[in-house]
């Protein structure tokens, strides 16, 4: 049974995002923007971020630079890792019911 | 469009402010980032009021009940002498707030000047303005009341 999300699709963007190293909130946008296509908005962007900070999935390094990086954390990592899990559950069982695997 | 930084709430304008403004300085400001701005507003209030507490009650249960009570009163569920009642008191509360928040502007005007006063960087000058909220609070309801 695949769990409820708790997180949007643009959460699991950033994470996966930070995933592969840190970044400040308008590298995450380009970010998703060159490999999905997806344009997020800066509101929907910071809505997320300020959503997975609280969790404790990512956490802010200190900088003296007004662009703050982001980093994950290992909760968020954790986290992550589940989540791809229940994709992969979903799109491996997709595929074999449209006999694509 | 630095001014819609200043839609959000307080808290949340702290710690992401300045780094949403980064982020609109390379961004193109087009209908859709605007609706996208709007929609994080209401999203970031939804949050603040669902965690923000007056005297151990949670922001939303207070503006649920709120909200109960002028369902009751629009259905007329309560009896026409307790909406008298309410509709008075709600109007002395008004009036009272109204006459504090003047009070407390001449007051700041004679401390600070005329042209500081007007801005909300004084506490009496925020004393004020959260006094003509309440004003207007009151007043609304006095209004929803009276009809």
């Amino acid at each position: 049974m695949v769990k409820k999300n708790r997180f949007s699709e643009p959460s699991l963007l950033i994470l996966i995002s930070l995933a592969e190293k840190k970044r400040h909130g308008y590298a995450i946008m380009e970010d998703i923007e060159k490999n999905y296509d997806i344009k997020l908005g800066p509101g929907t962007l910071y809505g997320a971020i300020s959503r997975l900070e609280k969790a404790g999935y990512i956490s802010v390094l200190e900088s003296q630079d007004r662009k703050k990086p982001y980093k994950l954390t290992e909760e968020g990592q954790i986290y992550l890792t589940e989540q791809i899990k229940e994709i992969q559950k979903v799109t491996s069982l997709g595929m074999k019911r449209l006999g694509l695997a | 469009m630095k001014w819609f930084i200043y839609l959000y709430p307080k808290s949340w304008r702290r710690r992401y402010g300045k780094e949403l403004v980064e982020v609109l300085k390379q961004t193109d400001m087009s209908f859709k980032t605007i609706f996208d701005l709007l929609l994080g507003v209401i999203d970031a209030w939804h949050i603040e009021l669902r965690e923000r507490e007056i005297y151990g009650f949670r922001m939303s249960q207070v503006l649920a009940l709120i909200s109960l009570i002028n369902v009751l009163i629009i259905s007329k569920l309560i009896s026409l002498r307790e909406v008298i009642l309410l509709e008075q008191i709600a109007l002395i509360v008004a009036m009272l707030s109204f006459f504090l928040a003047i009070v407390v502007l001449i007051v700041n005007m004679f401390k600070v000047g005329i042209i500081p006063a007007f801005s909300i960087k004084t506490r009496l000058a925020k004393i004020s303005v959260g006094l003509m909220g309440s004003y207007a609070i009151f007043f609304v309801t006095f209004l929803v009341l009276a009809n």
